[in-house]
C-alpha cells in the first residue's frame, strides 16, 4: 500500500465535492450581505459570488489554501489533526519533536538535548512504544525494542509537505503498533522542490543548523532533488552546574525523484543516509553492596532507506499501488550494539464497487533482521543475540454509503507475527456528514502492539545485594518468550463544524481499555551457590523477574481543538488535551511500576497560538502551552511560551529570528523511569535561520 | 515564572489585536472581508481572462463556436468554474468548460488549465501544444519557465498573475494591455 495518500483517501473521496457543494452555498449569502450593492437577484441557480468581479477586485481578496487533503480529512471517523508546511514554517521549529507540540492530543517531553519522549493518549516513556511513526510509508518505529529514535527522524523541515497525527488506534489500516495513534510525515513531491535552497541557523542550543538542497527535472516528465543538512546542539546544562555532556550533531544526505510515466501513473524513488553522535548521563548498578551510579555515555548512530514507490490512478477511477523499501540502522549506545534491516513490500488497491462501496485492501510483507549485542559488564545478555522475523498481513476496508450524508466503514487487519501469531485489528465507523459544514462521527476498534526482541529474550542481572543473616541474593530480569501482545479495545466519538468562514471546533472523546499490558512479575526466589570476590562460596539468592501480561488500564479523554480566522491577517488557534488513566494489576500481577506509571502523562495540556501577518511583509506567531505535571515523575507543570518573527526579504530571502521557551529559566519536561537517560533542564533558546531559495 | 509569562501574554493579545484592528479597517469594502478559498478566487480569474485575450481568426471555426476552456488532470475548482463561465459570453462565443484526460486531446481548447496534479509531467504536456493558440494556465512556479503564458501563484496570501509574453506571442496570441499591466512579472 502506498503510504497513507490512497488510505485515507479511500475514506474520503466523496467528501470532497460535497464541500465544495456547501461553500458555494453559503458564500454568495455572505457576499451578498458584505457588498454595498444589496442582496444577489433571486432569479435562476444563484451566480458566483465572484461573478461580476473585476480583476483588479479579484487580486486583492485574501486567499486562504486549504489542502484537498485537509479538506477530505475534515469528513473522516477518525481523530485527525494535520500540520502544514505554512504551520511548520511558522513554528519557527527546527526538529521536528518540536514540531508536534502543536498537535492537540499529543504529549511531546524534551528529555535531554538529543532525547524525546512522545505519545498520543498517554503511556508516554523514553521509549513510548504505542504510536508508530511513518516517513512518507516508511515505518521508522524499531521492531526490536519498541519504539522511535526520534534522533533519526530528521526530514528537512522545508521538503514537508504536511505531517498527519492520527489520534486513536489505527491497527486496521496500519496494523501492529498503531495501537494509540500514528504519525504520517509525508514529503513533497520533487516536482515541488525544483530549485535550490541553502538555510543557515544558529542559535543558543542549536548552534549550528545548515541546509544545502537542488532539485531539477529529468527529461521531460520527471524531476529531482539532493539534498545535504547538518546540525550540532550544544550541551544543555543540570540544575546542580554539572554538565550533561548530551550535546548532538547528525549530518544527513538525501535524494528522491518523482516520474509522471503516464497520465494518472507516477514512480517516486528516495533515499537517505545519516550518521549522527552525542552522548548522554546514564545510570548503572554497580558496587556491592549495589548503588546507581550516573556515568557518561556515548553514542553514534548511522542509518539509511531506499524506498520506491508506484501509483497508478486508472481511468475508471480505481487505484494500485506498489511500495518497497528498505531501512537499515546501526546504532552503539556506549557499549552496546543493535543494528536492525527491514524490507518492507506493501501492494495497495483501491476501488469504488457497485456505487455505495468505497473499498481498500492491502497486502503487506515485512522481514526483519535484528542483532543485539550488549555490552557484558552491564549484565545484559541476549540469546540468541540474532533474530530474523516476518510479517505477513492483509487488510481490507469498505466505506459504505448508507444515504447522501451517513457513511458506515467496516475494515480489519489480520497479520502474522513471529512472537504471537495471528492477529487481527477490526474497526467500524460512522459518519454522519449532518451538512456541508457539521460532521458527527463515532467508532469502535481494536489494536494490538507485539512484543520486541529484548522483552522476548532479554536476561539481565540487576544486581546482587548482601542479605543481612544469610548472604546474598541477585536480581535477574527474564525475557518471556510466551509474551502476549498488548491489546486495545477503543470507543471514540468526535464532532467537527466550521461554524463560518471565520471559526472551526473540533471535539474528539474516547474510552480505552487496555489488556495483557506489559509488566515485570517476580518469580519464586531459588538458592544457588557462588562466590563473590575471593571469599568462600556462599549462599545466593536469585530472585527472578519475569516479563508477562498482567496488567489492565481504562482511560478517557476529552481533545478539543478550535481555529479562529480573526481577521484575513491573524489567525488564532486554540487546543484543549485532558487525559485520566487508571491502570490496574490483572490478579496474580503485582506490578507497582506499571500502576505508577499513569502518572508519567499530563492530565491536561492547554494551548493557544497566534499567526499574525504584519504590514511590510513581516510575520508575527507566537504561542502559549501549558502542560500538566507528571505526578509520578516528580514533574510539575510548565509553560511553554515560543515566539517566531519573521521577515520576507523580496521572494526569495526569509530571515526568523526564534525565541524558544523564553520565559524559563530551565525546567524538566520529564523524568526517566527506566535509569537509562538521566534528564537535563529545558532552557530558554533564541536562534537566527537565513533562508535563501535560488 | 507564572507571573512575567501572564504578562507577557496579555501583552501579546492587546497588541495583535490592535494591529490587526487596524488593518482591517484599511482594508476596501468592496472585496469580501473574509479569505477565499484559493482556488475559488483562481476560478474568478480564469473566467475573467476571455475578456482580456484576442485569438487569431483560424482559432475559431465560425462567429458561434464556443470558447472553450480546458481543464487538464485532476479539477480543482470544484463546480466553481463552470459557475462563474455559465451564461457568459465574449465577443459572441459561448463560454464552455470541458475537462480532457490528456494532453493530446487538447484540439478545440482555446484555454487550457493544467492542473498540479500533472506538474511532473508539465513539461511534456506543454512542448506537445507545440504552437497552437492556446492560453495556457497554470499554478505551478515553474509553469512560466516552462513556456507556459499564464501562471496564478499565491503570493503573501494573494493571487498574483504572471505572464509569459513570448509564448502568447508565439501562439499568435494578443493581450490586452490591462491585463499586462496587472500581471506582475512579464516576461518578454
Amino acid at each position: 500500500m502506498t503510504g497513507q495518500q490512497t488510505k485515507s483517501r479511500s475514506r474520503n473521496e466523496a467528501g470532497e465535492s460535497r464541500a465544495a457543494d456547501g461553500r458555494l452555498r453559503v458564500l454568495p449569502l455572505l457576499i451578498a450581505l458584505l457588498l454595498p450593492g444589496g442582496p444577489i437577484r433571486a432569479q435562476g441557480p444563484a451566480p458566483h459570488a465572484l461573478a461580476g468581479a473585476t480583476l483588479e477586485d479579484l487580486m486583492k481578496i485574501d486567499v486562504t489554501s486549504v489542502s484537498r487533503k485537509e479538506q477530505s480529512l475534515s469528513k473522516t471517523g477518525a481523530a485527525v489533526f494535520v500540520i502544514s508546511q505554512e504551520d511548520i514554517r511558522r513554528s519557527g521549529a527546527t526538529r521536528i519533536p518540536d514540531l508536534l507540540r502543536m498537535a492537540p492530543g499529543v504529549e511531546v517531553a524534551r528529555i535531554n538535548a538529543n532525547q524525546w519522549a512522545i505519545s498520543i493518549r498517554g503511556f508516554n516513556a523514553t521509549y513510548s512504544n504505542k504510536v508508530l511513526v511513518l516517513i512518507d510509508g516508511r515505518s521508522v518505529y524499531t521492531d526490536s525494542f519498541s519504539g522511535v529514535y526520534w534522533d533519526e527522524v530528521d526530514t528537512p523541515l522545508e521538503d514537508i509537505e504536511r505531517i498527519e497525527v492520527i489520534r486513536g488506534p489505527g491497527g486496521t489500516v496500519w496494523g501492529a503498533n498503531a495501537v494509540n495513534g500514528v504519525i504520517n510525515i509525508i514529503t513533497k513531491s520533487a516536482a515541488d522542490t525544483k530549485g535550490g535552497i541553502i538555510a543557515a541557523g544558529s542559535g543558543s542550543q542549536q548552534t549550528a543548523d545548515g541546509l544545502l538542497q537542488y532539485g531539477g527535472d529529468v527529461g521531460s516528465h520527471g524531476a529531482y532533488r539532493v539534498f545535504g543538512k547538518y546540525f550540532n546542539l550544544d550541551n544543555s546544562s543540570l540544575p546542580d552546574g554539572r554538565n550533561p555532556a548530551d550535546g548532538w550533531h547528525t549530518g544527513h544526505a538525501g535524494a528522491r525523484a518523482d516520474w509522471g510515466l503516464s497520465q494518472g501513473e507516477t514512480l517516486s524513488v528516495q533515499g537517505d543516509f545519516l550518521s549522527s553522535g552525542g552522548g548522554a548521563i546514564s545510570q548503572i548498578v554497580t558496587g556491592y553492596p549495589p548503588s546507581l551510579a550516573p556515568f557518561n555515555i556515548r553514542i553514534s548512530d548511522r542509518s539509511g532507506d531506499v524506498l520506491a514507490r508506484w501509483q497508478k490512478v486508472h481511468a475508471n477511477g480505481s487505484e494500485t499501488s506498489l511500495q518497497i523499501y528498505d531501512s537499515a540502522t546501526s546504532r552503539r549506545d556506549d557499549g552496546d550494539s543493535v543494528t536492525e534491516n527491514t524490507l518492507d513490500v506493501e501492494f495497495g488497491r483501491h476501488l469504488t464497487v457497485a456505487a455505495r462501496n468505497d473499498v481498500v485492501w492491502g497486502l503487506d510483507y515485512r522481514f526483519t533482521r535484528e542483532e543485539i549485542k550488549p555490552f557484558a559488564s552491564y549484565g545484559i545478555a541476549v540469546d540468541p543475540a540474532r533474530r530474523t522475523g516476518s510479517l505477513v498481513a492483509a487488510f481490507v476496508q469498505d466505506e459504505i454509503r448508507l444515504s447522501h450524508s451517513l457513511s458506515l466503514t467496516l475494515g480489519s487487519k489480520i497479520e502474522h507475527n513471529s512472537y504471537t501469531d495471528f492477529e487481527i485489528e477490526p474497526s467500524v465507523q460512522l459518519v454522519w456528514n449532518r451538512d456541508a459544514r457539521q460532521t458527527f462521527w463515532g467508532s469502535a476498534s481494536r489494536a494490538i502492539r507485539e512484543p520486541d526482541f529484548l522483552e522476548h529474550s532479554m536476561t539481565f542481572d540487576l544486581g546482587v545485594a548482601p542479605i543481612p543473616g544469610f548472604g546474598s541474593g541477585k536480581v535477574v530480569l527474564n525475557g518471556n518468550p510466551r509474551l502476549l501482545a498488548e491489546q486495545l479495545t477503543d470507543y471514540e466519538a468526535g464532532y467537527r463544524t466550521q461554524l463560518n468562514s471565520r471559526l472551526s471546533l473540533d471535539a474528539t472523546g474516547y474510552l480505552s481499555y487496555y489488556h495483557h499490558l506489559l509488566t515485570t512479575e517476580s518469580g519464586a526466589p531459588y538458592v544457588t551457590l557462588t562466590s563473590i570476590g575471593a571469599g568462600q562460596p556462599a549462599p545466593l539468592i536469585i530472585i527472578p523477574l519475569l516479563y508477562q501480561n498482567l496488567a489492565h488500564a481504562k482511560d478517557y479523554g476529552f481533545e478539543l481543538f478550535g481555529g479562529w480566522q480573526a481577521t484575513s491577517r491573524w489567525k488564532i488557534s486554540s487546543g484543549l488535551t485532558l487525559l485520566r488513566m487508571s491502570i490496574g494489576d490483572d490478579p496474580g500481577g503485582n506490578d507497582i511500576t506499571i500502576t505508577e506509571s499513569s502518572g508519567d502523562s499530563p492530565r491536561q495540556q492547554f494551548e493557544v497560538r497566534s499567526k499574525l501577518n504584519l504590514p511590510n511583509n513581516i510575520e508575527w506567531d507566537s504561542s502559549v502551552k501549558y502542560v500538566g505535571a507528571l505526578d509520578a515523575l516528580g514533574v510539575s507543570g510548565y509553560t511553554h511560551l515560543d515566539t517566531r518573527l519573521g521577515w520576507r526579504l523580496g521572494e526569495r530571502t526569509e530571515l526568523s529570528l526564534v525565541g524558544q521557551n523564553i520565559t524559563s529559566g530551565g525546567h524538566f519536561e520529564f523524568g526517566d523511569r527506566s535509569g537509562l537517560r538521566n534528564p537535563s533542564l529545558a532552557a530558554r533558546t533564541i536562534s537566527a535561520r537565513l533562508t535563501w531559495h535560488f | 515564572m507564572r507571573t512575567p509569562l501572564k504578562f507577557a501574554g496579555v501583552a501579546l493579545m492587546v497588541l495583535s489585536g490592535a494591529i490587526s484592528a487596524r488593518m482591517a479597517a484599511q482594508a476596501p469594502a468592496r472585496i469580501p472581508a473574509q479569505a477565499m478559498d484559493e482556488y475559488q478566487v483562481k476560478a474568478g480569474f480564469v473566467s475573467s481572462f476571455p475578456s482580456f485575450i484576442e485569438w487569431p481568426p483560424d482559432a475559431f471555426h465560425g462567429p458561434g463556436d464556443p470558447l472553450t476552456i480546458c481543464v487538464l488532470g485532476s479539477n480543482p475548482f470544484g463546480t466553481s468554474l463552470d459557475a462563474l463561465v455559465a451564461g457568459k459570453s465574449v465577443a459572441g462565443h459561448n463560454l464552455t468548460v470541458r475537462p480532457i484526460p490528456d494532453a493530446h486531446q487538447v484540439t478545440g481548447c482555446h484555454m487550457l488549465f493544467v492542473s498540479s496534479s500533472e506538474h511532473l509531467r508539465l513539461r511534456g504536456i506543454l512542448a506537445s501544444l507545440g504552437e497552437q493558440s492556446v492560453f495556457s494556465i497554470g499554478d505551478t512556479s515553474d509553469f512560466i519557465a516552462e513556456g507556459g503564458v499564464v501562471s496564478l501563484l499565491v503570493d503573501n496570501g494573494r493571487v498574483r498573475i504572471e505572464i509569459n509574453a513570448d509564448a502568447a506571442r508565439e501562439r499568435r496570441l494578443r493581450i490586452n494591455a490591462r491585463l499586462l499591466q496587472l500581471a506582475k512579472g512579464v516576461k518578454r
